[in-house]
Parts: structure tokens; C-alpha cells; sequence
């Protein structure tokens, strides 16, 4: 239970970073957190690539939602599906996968470079992973 | 303490190691590392890749669907903010404007150059796509924004010297002008909103094709003009009176393309009580003439367009009664200019007010200060477009054929004005370089090895804004005539009325006075200053009227007077005027005339086009009939036509059939008027058609496609068999439904871009090809702006456009109109005096222009 809230929480922050860093330097930001999370987190403190992709998708869905809730998003896909001949939730939909996929990608590649997993390493039966 | 932290943060992805125990990871934690890596790489290199690269019609992805500065900050613009707070450090003064809810800003400044400040910042908002995009076409800079698709259109821009034309009029403006201080002004309204626009304050344009907008600067302005002046004023019947020449000689292409339109129903009324057909006959087809047919050839293509051609590709119209034939004693005023349909719509609505020296309403244009067609509280005012010939061409003697540097003027060679014009994509590459050369008169164009040099009134020094301005101040029908004497181009047939009763219509514009017989329609030998015009028409001879004896005053691009009451030469091959044959029909019917009958006239169906022809239709399947020789074809075509109501009503079942019969006997009268290659150089006039039409056995009845001698009366009744097959074929029988109007011919609006996802298609609007609202062909084009005026103790008016105040898509000002618009319906236009007069019912917004303390 712990443990998932400390995801939760991670994932949480990671968020928040996201997003903020898409208000102030918008999707370049994405891979540059990726990349920043990874690299000032140590191997067992900061989250994995996928939470963190996840954190991506989840910040932008949530200004996409914000966006939403105050202006015609709605009225916009509609307009811009009938403009790429897709059904108008593929933009939408589109948008906090992109972030998804960016994060994830940027944060894998990274972890690889700073070395954070090691092939081969070994997880003895009995540890916390399997408690 | 590692297996706390394992506890806590257990990692997301594992690998398998020898004596490991799996570790279950999520999702893609479940791959081989390598593999995942390389999944990785390959998801950032191509996410990344078509981030920062352009890939076929999407735009770039991460730019486009960030969700803060991305596409989606689109529908963060079109929110609407109840009050709202802007700055706008070159005020003098702190400017409110209560948005109604049509979205239309009431301005309340004062001083005209902060009301025009403000205006400039709220067409940035809600059009800066629009502003950019047709001020580049006037510039002809458009491959700069939108690629190399662009590249025709601006070298035709450049060829015919919009750009040199625009840098002449600003050279040559008063800068102590209002009209300059305006364009000034306006253009640090736009400025000041493209500084705090960011990346989330642009249209969605700019986000599809991946373009930052450029600053304005005030020629942009006049560039706009300059466009607006290509639109309607650039044509010349020089080359259709050539072509036609070429191929059936001087005397019949001078019936074909006459100086004078066969039947005369002018703007300066006569003092008949109806039309004047002034029909001759036609000569027959003479010898063909080799010559004309090579300068015909010789001349500029785009001289052929045709844009108020009787297609009725484009057609304005306007009227005005005086009180004595109105209802309630008020003059009245319909302004109905047409042009090419677009979303957004080609006008902006506005209400400018300062108090004690500016209360104007009306429509402007979408990158230029003030308003151009509307009303104040004194008197109102609308254009059409007249036509008038002011381009000419001059054939010029030059030192060198492929490359000249100078002209040869009364003996002596004089060096060319030259400009290189290099037309560059939105990353600055140079697509094309042309050097442009330019004699006295203007620029010069090399066709068929033949040096042509233009002249044309578009680019004389003017500054068409600044009359705008000062015209929407005048208190009386008279002061604004005085004030619209300096207008350039393109010649307007400008109505006004005010609330004193008076009405006034005058064709103004620079008409140039030529040597010799003072046509226009020839080429002049351009190695003598004798051949140059000698100066303009003085006012007093443009064509005019004040409070005729009828009490009423039309236009509709008809010619402006009759040549019996003023034979100079104004233009030729005027087009057919059945628009106007139809409003004065309907005028002179109503004795008691009321705002809202003037709104039904703006979209009744009736046609005077059909009126005209559909009775020899009928005539000659009703002799065949009576001469025994019956084509079962014939007799049901004829019996269906006769049907028709000759209207073109949304569900009319009967218009097509007439409409492709007119299609046909305009293809089998003319065919002497086809080239080798089978397409007709010429299409005369309805009106001459007509003409034709009362001499049943001129030799143009014949169709030299056969052997036989035809009659009039022959390819009508052929003709109308044709049309039933053709109908039966594209549409079904006549009673399966598929002859409705409405489901043949509809108006489509198309955005500026021609995305149909964010265009109006297929819209059922009242009106054929030669209806008082024309539509025909495609439907792009059509009623602009429809407004209607009452002169009364309070000014009242009613209007609507196709369109919406937005160009952003997702707004609610967008296309909010069209509905009214598709069903000929107006609303009522507010006018408050202070911002407080607007009811809050009425209001949807606030916005406080202060100077931010910058002064």
C-alpha cells in the first residue's frame, strides 16, 4: 500500500514537473524532464521511464482537460478532425500519447545512458519486490 | 535500508539475470533491455524527428499538439472573458469596448487614432490569419507564408506593380493626414497584440502551417487596397474585343463587345419610366483577322478574368428610396456588395465612437482602419463595383528585346525603372528572381516578343483610407459626396442617404482622359507621350444623381449611364442588367417601400434574365408544335419549362432545365467564336443574346456544325432538348426530386486556406445566376455584407454577412451568421451611444484599454 502511494506520489510530482515545464517551455520540455528526472534521481529513489512517460501523458491530458473545461476544445476537435478526415477524438487522444511515448523514450534512453540498470542484475527471492 | 527503498520505489523495469527470479514488470518493463532501448531510441527519433520537421500536410507534432502553446491554445482563444483587463502603452487615453452579443466591438475612445489603435489590436485578435494572408496577396508576397503553391499568384501581383503601387501611394501621403495617423495607429494596435500574443495567442493557421506571424507595418494597409483593386478593377476589354476580332472581324466584334450594353437601365436614371432597348443587328461573321488574334494572344491572362462577368460570378447591388416612397417617410438604404465568399468572411463588423467627432457603424476591412460600407447617425452609405476601364496597355519600342534597359518616348531612349523581384518559402529560400521593368507609365510585361507596358489608376498615388475615414464623419449626403470627389480606385458606384431624405448615387473613381477617340479598349504605341492619358474625368462628369424624380436609385453593375445622356467613354463590354432591370421592376411595383420589403428584394428570385428569354423558348416549341413536326423531346421540354414561375427558389423544380438550355444556345449561338481547339475566346452578354434574339434569321442561328441552315428558332428548340436529356442524365426524371434547386446549386464558403474541414459547403441559398443574389457556378462568390438602413430620427439598421465576427474555428463567432444569411434574414444592429447603452442582455463582454501607466 505504501509503496503504491510512494508511485502515486512519484508520479504525482513528476506531473507537476511536466506540466510545468510544458507552460514554460512548452513540448521541448518533455524530454528535457525526462531526462533531468532520470539524471538527478538515483537508481532507487526516481521513478522508472514508463511512470514516467506516464506522468508525461498525464500532465498534458490534464492541461488538455483544462483546456477543455474553460474554451471550446470540443468544438476545435470537431473542426480539426473534419480538416485530417479522422474521428474527432484521434487529435485529442493523440496529444497526452505523444507526451506518453516522448517521456518514456527520453527517460529509457537515459536511464541507459546513466546507467541505471544493470543487465544481469540480480533480485534474490524474499526481497521487498515480492513481499 | 535497500530493501526499504526497493519497498517503495520498487523500479519499473527489470532485467532477467542468470539465478534471478523473474521480476514482473509492467507493460514494456517487460522487454529485453536492448530491445527496449532501441524501441526507445526509435520512439524519441521519430517523435523528435517529426517534432522539429515538417512531414507532408501535418504539421510539425510536438509544436502542434502542445497543449499550452500548441493547436489547442486555439480554444483557449475563443473564450470569452466577461471583463477583461488589456495594455496598450501608445494610448493617449483608456479606451472601453462592450462586445454585443453578434461579437461585434463597440470602440469608445477619445480620440480617432486611440479608436483605431483598439481596432487594430481586435482584428489582430480575432483575424490576424486573415490580415497577414491578404495583405501578402496585395504585396504579392504569399509564398512567404504559405510556399511555393502561391507563386503565380505573386508574380501577377508584382507583374501588374501592386508592390511598386503601394510603395508610390505611401511616398506620396500627407503624413499629417488622419488617414496616415490611423494607419499608424492601427498598426500599433496589431503590434501590441502580436507582442503579448506568444505562441498561444496565434490562429490556428499559423499552427497548421508551422509560421509565426510577421509585424504589420501601415502599408500593409494600402497593400490590402492595392488587392481589393485587383479584385475588381483588373481586366481590360481590349483583349476580349481582339479575340474576337481575330476571328470574326472589326464590325461584328464591335456588336459582340460593344462600347454600349444593348439594353440601357443605368444608375444615372433617364427620364424614362423603364428600360431602353437599344437593340441593332448584329453584323454577320466577317473575315477572320490575324493580326488582333496575335495581340489578343499577346495580352496579360489574367486581363481575361471576368470577375462581374455575366456569369454572375460576382455581382453587387445596392438601392436607396427616398421618403416619399417609403412607409413611414424615412429614406431607406440596401447596401448588398458581393465578392468572393471566404471563411472568415471579407469583412469585420465595427462600431467606432468619439464622442462629438466620430460615431460610426459598418463593415471594415480586415487590416485597415475605419469603416468602409455603414452608417452613422446621419446618414448611411454603400458601393458597388462600376467596371470602368482604367488599365491600357502601351505596346513599347525597347533597345533590347530580351533584355532592355531602356524605352523609346518621342524619339529619345529613356533608362527603365528596374526592380528585382525575388519571391522566397517561409524559410527564406529564393524560389524565383524576376526583374521588373518599369516605363513612366507603369510596369512592363514581355509576351509573345512584344513589350507592354500597363497603366492603370489602381497604382496612381491615392489614399482611398483616409476618404473612408473622413466620409463615415460626414453629417450629410452632400458631405460625403464632397468628401468621396478625390476617390482613385476602383471605380465605385458609392450610395448614400441621409436623414434630411436626401438620396445620391455617383460612379466615382479616376476615369482617365485618352487622346484620339479616348477609347480604352485598344492598345496604344507606346514610343509617344501623345498616345498617354492627358489627364482624369473633372466629378462633374462622372456619372450622378441626386433625389431623381422616381424617387429611387439603383445599382448593380450595370452601365452607369446611358450613352444618349453622356456618350464619353467610361469602359465597354459592360455586363448584361438584368440585377438591375429586376430591383428597378420591383421598385417601381411598391409605393410604400419597407425595411423589411428591402431585405426580401435583397434575395428574391425572380430573374429578368429568364423573363427575357424563356417567352422565344416557348415560342419556338409551340411553333414546332403548330408546324406539325413534333420531337416527343421538344414537346415535354417545352411543356416543363412552361411550368416554371421562372424563379430560383431553394426547391424549384424547374430552374435547371432553363439554365442548362441557356448553357446550351450559348454554346450553339457562339460557336463561331470557338478557337481550334473548341473553347469559345468570348462569351457576349446575355443582353446581346437577347439582342440577337429579335432578328430570327441572322446567319449567327446557324450551327456550322451541320449541314443544314438553322434558325433562331431551330437551336432554341434543339437546345431545350438538349437541356431535358442533359437533366434526365446528371439528375433523374423530372419528378424524382432530383431537379430541386437547391440540391443542383448551392453556395460554398470556403476557408482562406480552401480546407473544406473548415469551410461552409453546400448551402441552400436563394437565387440563380442572374438573380438579384447571383449564384451560379461553384458558389464561391456572393452577398458579402447585406445591410439595411432606415433614416429615420434614430438611425436603424438590420445586417448580416456569411460568416462570424472570429476566424477562430472554434469560436462562436465563426460561421454563427450563415444560417441567417443562407435564409436571406437580417438582424438588428446595435448602436449604443455610451457603453452603458448596450443592455446587459445585449452585452457578452467588457474590455478596458488603459496605457498600462506608459504615459
Amino acid at each position: 500500500m505504501s509503496r503504491t502511494l510512494g508511485t502515486i506520489g512519484q508520479v504525482g510530482a513528476a506531473t507537476v514537473a511536466f506540466g510545468v515545464g510544458t507552460l514554460l517551455g512548452g513540448w521541448v520540455s518533455l524530454p528535457v524532464v525526462a531526462f533531468a528526472a532520470i539524471a538527478v534521481t538515483n537508481v532507487r529513489r526516481g521513478p522508472g521511464p514508463l511512470h514516467l512517460g506516464m506522468a508525461g501523458g498525464l500532465a498534458w491530458a490534464a492541461i488538455l482537460g483544462w483546456r477543455a473545461w474553460t474554451s471550446p476544445v470540443g468544438e476545435l476537435a470537431h473542426r480539426l478532425a473534419d480538416l485530417f478526415g479522422q474521428p474527432g477524438w484521434v487529435l485529442p487522444a493523440m496529444t497526452p500519447v505523444f507526451a506518453l511515448l516522448m517521456v518514456w523514450g527520453t527517460a529509457t534512453l537515459s536511464a541507459a545512458v546513466f546507467r541505471r540498470e544493470k543487465p544481469g542484475r540480480i533480485i534474490r527471492p524474499g526481497s521487498a519486490w515480492h513481499s | 535500508m535497500s530493501r526499504l527503498r526497493l519497498t517503495h520505489f520498487p523500479p519499473l523495469t527489470r532485467p532477467r539475470g542468470p539465478g534471478s527470479l523473474q521480476a514482473p514488470t509492467p507493460g514494456l518493463g517487460l522487454l529485453r533491455p536492448t530491445i527496449r532501448v532501441t524501441l526507445a531510441a526509435l520512439t524519441v527519433i521519430v517523435l523528435g524527428g517529426l517534432s522539429v520537421v515538417r512531414t507532408g500536410r501535418f504539421p510539425r507534432f510536438g509544436p502542434f499538439l502542445d497543449p499550452v502553446g500548441g493547436i489547442w491554445s486555439v480554444a483557449g482563444q475563443a473564450r470569452v472573458r466577461a471583463d477583461q483587463q488589456v495594455t496598450l502603452p501608445s494610448l493617449t487615453a483608456a479606451v472601453e469596448v462592450v462586445v454585443d452579443r453578434r461579437g461585434v466591438p463597440h470602440v469608445f475612445a477619445s480620440s480617432e487614432e486611440d479608436a483605431y489603435r483598439v481596432m487594430g489590436y481586435l482584428q489582430a485578435r480575432d483575424r490576424l490569419f486573415q490580415l497577414e494572408l491578404m495583405s501578402r496577396a496585395g504585396s504579392g508576397t504569399l509564398t512567404e507564408l504559405v510556399g511555393a503553391g502561391a507563386l503565380s499568384g505573386d508574380r501577377t501581383a508584382r507583374e501588374f506593380g501592386l508592390p511598386w503601387g503601394a510603395d508610390r501611394k505611401l511616398a506620396a501621403i500627407d503624413t499629417t493626414s488622419l488617414g496616415y495617423r490611423a494607419l499608424v495607429a492601427f498598426t500599433e494596435g496589431v503590434n501590441t497584440y502580436l507582442d503579448g500574443a506568444g505562441t498561444t495567442g496565434i490562429p490556428l493557421e499559423y499552427h497548421l502551417l508551422g509560421r509565426t506571424p510577421s509585424r504589420w507595418a501601415p502599408i500593409n494597409s494600402l497593400h490590402l487596397f492595392g488587392r481589393m483593386g485587383m479584385t475588381l478593377a483588373l481586366g481590360d476589354p481590349a483583349r476580349a474585343r481582339l479575340a474576337v476580332q481575330g476571328l470574326v472581324g472589326a464590325e461584328a466584334a464591335a456588336a459582340l463587345v460593344p462600347l454600349d450594353n444593348p439594353i440601357q437601365e443605368p444608375i444615372q436614371p433617364s427620364d424614362r419610366r423603364g428600360p431602353r432597348h437599344a437593340f441593332h443587328t448584329i453584323p454577320p461573321p466577317g473575315q477572320r483577322d490575324s493580326v488582333s488574334a496575335m495581340l489578343a494572344e499577346m495580352l496579360p491572362t489574367a486581363l481575361a478574368a471576368k470577375p462581374m462577368g455575366d456569369g454572375g460570378a460576382i455581382g453587387s447591388n445596392n438601392w436607396a428610396v427616398a421618403p416619399a416612397r417609403t412607409r413611414d417617410g424615412f429614406a431607406l438604404l440596401s447596401g448588398d456588395p458581393h465578392l468572393g465568399l471566404s471563411l472568415p468572411s471579407i469583412w469585420y463588423e465595427i462600431h467606432l465612437v468619439v464622442p462629438g467627432r466620430l460615431d460610426v457603424a459598418g463593415v471594415s476591412l480586415p487590416g485597415a482602419p475605419g469603416v468602409v460600407i455603414g452608417f452613422n447617425r446621419d446618414l448611411a452609405w454603400t458601393f458597388t463595383n462600376t467596371g470602368g476601364d482604367v488599365l491600357d496597355l502601351y505596346a513599347e519600342t525597347v533597345d533590347d528585346t530580351l533584355s532592355p534597359s531602356r524605352y523609346l518616348l518621342d524619339g529619345e531612349w529613356r533608362p527603365l525603372e528596374l526592380r528585382v523581384e525575388q519571391y522566397r518559402d517561409p524559410r527564406g529560400k529564393v524560389l524565383a528572381t524576376d526583374t521588373l521593368r518599369f516605363t513612366h507609365r507603369g510596369p512592363m510585361q514581355h509576351r509573345e516578343g512584344q513589350w507592354l507596358s500597363v497603366r492603370w489608376t489602381v497604382n496612381e498615388p491615392s489614399f482611398e483610407a483616409d476618404l473612408f475615414l473622413r466620409a463615415g464623419m460626414a453629417r450629410s449626403a452632400e458631405e460625403w459626396l464632397e468628401i468621396m470627389q478625390d476617390y482613385v480606385a476602383p471605380t465605385q458606384n458609392g450610395l448614400v442617404a441621409d436623414r434630411a431624405g436626401t438620396i445620391a448615387i455617383r460612379s466615382s473613381g479616376a476615369y482617365p482622359i485618352r487622346p484620339g477617340d479616348g477609347r480604352g479598349d485598344v492598345i496604344r504605341d507606346g514610343s509617344m507621350r501623345a498616345a498617354d492619358w492627358t489627364g482624369m474625368l473633372p466629378v462633374e462628369a462622372y456619372p450622378f444623381s441626386i433625389n431623381p424624380s422616381q424617387g429611387f436609385l439603383v445599382s448593380a453593375n450595370q452601365q452607369p449611364v446611358d450613352p444618349r445622356d453622356n456618350p464619353r467613354y467610361l469602359g465597354a463590354d459592360w455586363i448584361s442588367p438584368w440585377r438591375a432591370l429586376q430591383i428597378n421592376r420591383l421598385l417601381r411595383g411598391d409605393q410604400s417601400v419597407t425595411p423589411d420589403g428591402m431585405r426580401q428584394y435583397q434575395t428574391h428570385t425572380g430573374s429578368a434574365h429568364a423573363d427575357a428569354l424563356v417567352p422565344f423558348i416557348l415560342d419556338a416549341g409551340r411553333a414546332a408544335r403548330a408546324a406539325g413536326a413534333v420531337d416527343p423531346r421538344l414537346l415535354r421540354a417545352n411543356d416543363l419549362l412552361s411550368e416554371w414561375d421562372r424563379t430560383y427558389s431553394p426547391d424549384d423544380q424547374r430552374a435547371i432545365l432553363f439554365d442548362l438550355a441557356v448553357g446550351e444556345l450559348t454554346r450553339r449561338t457562339w460557336d463561331e467564336l470557338r478557337r481550334a481547339d473548341g473553347r469559345l475566346v468570348y462569351t457576349p452578354a446575355g443582353s446581346t443574346l437577347r439582342e440577337l434574339l429579335a432578328d430570327s434569321e441572322s446567319v449567327w442561328w446557324d450551327d456550322r456544325g451541320t449541314e443544314v441552315r438553322e434558325t433562331r428558332d431551330d437551336i432554341l428548340n434543339a437546345s431545350l432538348s438538349a437541356a431535358l436529356d442533359t437533366a434526365i442524365a446528371r439528375y433523374g426524371t423530372p419528378e424524382g426530386g432530383g431537379w430541386t434547386w437547391s440540391r443542383i446549386r448551392n453556395a460554398n464558403i470556403y476557408h482562406l486556406l480552401g480546407l473544406p474541414g473548415l469551410s461552409a459547403l453546400g448551402l441552400p441559398v436563394r437565387g440563380g445566376p442572374t438573380t438579384i443574389s447571383p449564384l451560379s457556378g461553384r458558389g464561391t462568390a456572393g452577398a458579402s455584407w447585406r445591410m439595411v438602413v432606415e433614416l429615420g430620427d434614430q438611425v436603424q439598421a438590420w445586417a448580416t454577412y456569411p460568416g462570424g465576427q472570429s476566424g477562430n474555428p472554434s469560436s462562436r463567432w465563426y460561421a454563427d451568421r450563415i444560417p441567417q444569411w443562407v435564409a436571406g434574414e437580417l438582424v438588428s444592429v446595435h448602436l449604443p451611444r455610451t457603453p452603458s447603452d448596450l443592455a446587459d442582455s445585449l452585452r457578452v463582454a467588457r474590455i478596458v484599454f488603459s496605457t498600462g501607466g506608459a504615459r
